[in-house]
């Protein structure tokens, strides 16, 4: 490494550096704008407290009886709901987004939130009792939600009721949703199928959502975790954020979120495809070559984002042109 | 404005106190259910020749003349299913080259053992409507007279063959059971399940029984009824009793 490159490296770094410490100043003069701050982190330790205790009730298969344990175990059973350890993030993200809106609202005690704690309550009692540990999430981010609007009053809660909403993306779904992933399995196996065949000229043969080469050069089951519901859930949640900041009729909202679904099956269908061409020309090897790969596994996602964009790009107002003559305004 | 703000804190903490004493009374009661089933130690092995488990459902080695091998669990089933699941596995064959596949899941304290089972079908190719589908009820005379109520799945695919393609039939007849009850319906056995588990505090121990053959189009109804008899012969021989009918005791719901 030359001294230029490393003068220049450590020059980044230091400006990284500021850039992160004038974050962590923003965030604490922000956070000190807050009342009753000391009353907050008490009422969330024991919330999750409470959850961590007794958060769960199955016999045993998890051997804690923490809700957060039961969300850990479940996250790394299942990969297509890992996305629940980035919601929070994204959520306080949100509300970092929202600041300028969020900071000046009136902020004081507010009892009628004490009726929205008894819920989360409740629906975590009705989730411990039945076994249900997702109705628990739900009453757990539910219950946090309450807090803030127990100490800071109907306005916090009126103006970060859709960042909070996110959190129902917490909830793990993929071993509970084969009546919606099943379909999606399916029809991604079929138009895959049709590409290989009438487009690629690739004669697979397909059993149910097993793919075959007729040589036995490959073979490929469409198992539950291409089935799509990793990138339908990724591409609702960010259709959802682009939907509700961008726009604002709600049916440019609902349309911009329903892309979602054949922008996933689109999405799923490139990187099948993708895997077919691989084991097409490298055999069974290349095949899983792409389909392990993060990276190669990310790319026909790009094209779902894309349909998700120029869908919300048609209903961007286009801007006049400027009539002759008129000179325009910067 | 301050003194608010600590009778909030106050009456939240007190309402999260009387949850946790509500869940730590609700969780010493919470215990799992008996099977509907009779586990023999007869151990499970995997595809691959691995011990699944040293026990197994039993399923008797010959019914109607048949004589039947022990099926091994497949890898994909021993991925998804947890790890208490235990398994009865048997593939029947007659003399005249019928074969009947029976199988039985039984789930332990995880309840994610027992899945919808018609997406199986689907996955292996074999196709079919929701008017191919319909809850038959077995006429049973032991260990007392019950009406079982069992799904009938009828699907079809189409197979290349060197002779040309052909269409077979796949008949799959399936039920659940536990020892206190028997349905049909995935659906109402989760429901049943639930409101159980909030009335009791028992998580009910759920097998899921199923049958698969192949016929030839046309041959429906007798392989329904031969396998109909079969269910007479065999599920006494291997379902607990009383593990009979679900809410009125004589008549098992669907």
């Amino acid at each position: 490494m030359s001294a230029d490159t490393a003068t220049s490296t450590a020059t980044v770094r230091k400006d990284l550096l500021a850039e992160v410490r004038q974050l962590g100043a923003d965030i604490a003069a922000a956070w000190a704008q807050f009342p009753h701050r000391e009353l907050f982190w008490g009422l969330l330790a024991a919330w999750i407290l409470l959850f961590h205790l007794w958060g769960n009730s199955t016999l045993g298969y998890i051997k804690t009886g923490s809700l957060l344990g039961w969300m850990i175990h479940v996250y790394e059973w299942s990969p297509e709901d890992q996305h629940g350890y980035f919601i929070p993030l994204l959520v306080l993200m949100l509300l970092w987004w929202k600041r300028e809106e969020l900071l000046p609202l009136p902020k004081a005690p507010w009892w009628p939130a004490l009726g929205l704690l008894a819920l989360a309550a409740g629906l975590h009692v009705l989730g411990y009792l039945a076994q249900q540990a997702r109705f628990s999430i739900l009453g757990f981010y539910c219950g946090i939600y309450a807090i803030t609007g127990l100490l800071w009053g109907w306005r916090w809660l009126k103006a970060t009721a859709f960042p909070f909403c996110l959190f129902i993306f917490c909830v793990p779904v993929a071993t509970q949703s084969e009546t919606l992933t099943f379909p999606l399995r399916l029809v991604a196996t079929h138009i895959t199928v049709w590409i290989s065949h009438h487009v690629l000229g690739v004669p697979v043969i397909q059993n149910g959502v097993q793919i075959f080469d007729p040589s036995g050069k490959f073979q490929y089951e469409i198992a539950a975790a291409c089935s799509g519901i990793k990138s339908l859930t990724a591409l609702t949640v960010l259709t959802l954020i682009y939907g509700f900041i961008f726009f604002k009729p709600m049916w440019q909202r609902a349309i911009i979120v329903l892309v979602a679904v054949p922008a996933a099956i689109v999405s799923n269908v490139l990187r099948l495809v993708m895997i077919v061409m691989a084991g097409q020309l490298f055999g069974q090897a290349g095949g899983n070559y792409v389909h392990d790969s993060w990276w190669l596994s990310l790319l026909p996602y790009v094209v779902g984002f894309a349909m998700v964009y120029f869908t919300g790009k048609l209903f961007t107002p286009r801007r006049p042109a400027t009539p002759a003559g008129v000179p325009e305004t910067v | 404005m301050k003194q608010r703000a600590w009778w909030v804190f106050l009456a939240a903490l007190a309402l999260m106190a009387g949850t946790g004493m509500v869940l730590h009374r609700a969780g010493t009661r919470q215990h799992l259910g008996a099977p509907g089933v009779k586990l023999v130690n007869e151990p499970t092995y995997g595809e691959d020749g691995r011990l699944v488990m040293p026990q197994s459902v039993y399923l008797p080695p010959s019914v109607l003349g048949a004589s039947s091998t022990s099926v091994p669990i497949s890898k994909l089933e021993l991925i998804w299913l947890p790890a208490d699941t235990t398994y009865g596995r048997r593939l029947y064959e007659w003399p005249d080259d019928r074969k009947l596949l029976v199988s039985v899941v039984l789930m332990g304290s995880d309840r994610t053992s027992i899945h919808k089972p018609e997406f199986c079908l689907n996955g292996q190719g074999w196709e079919y409507k929701a008017t191919d589908t319909e809850v038959i009820h077995v006429p049973m005379t032991r260990p007392v007279e019950y009406s079982l109520p069992v799904m009938k799945v009828q699907a079809t695919k189409t197979m290349q063959t060197p002779r040309g393609e052909i269409t077979l039939r796949g008949m799959y007849l399936y039920w659940f059971v536990t020892n206190q009850e028997i349905s049909a319906l995935h659906t109402r056995r989760v429901w049943s399940q639930t409101l159980h588990m909030l009335r009791t505090g028992e998580l009910q121990r759920w097998a899921y029984i199923s049958l698969f053959t192949t016929c030839l189009p046309g041959q429906e109804a007798p392989t329904v009824e031969w396998m109909t008899r079969w269910i007479q012969e065999a599920a006494p021989q291997f379902q607990v009793p009383p593990a009979v009918p679900a809410l009125p005791r004589t008549q098992a719901a669907p």
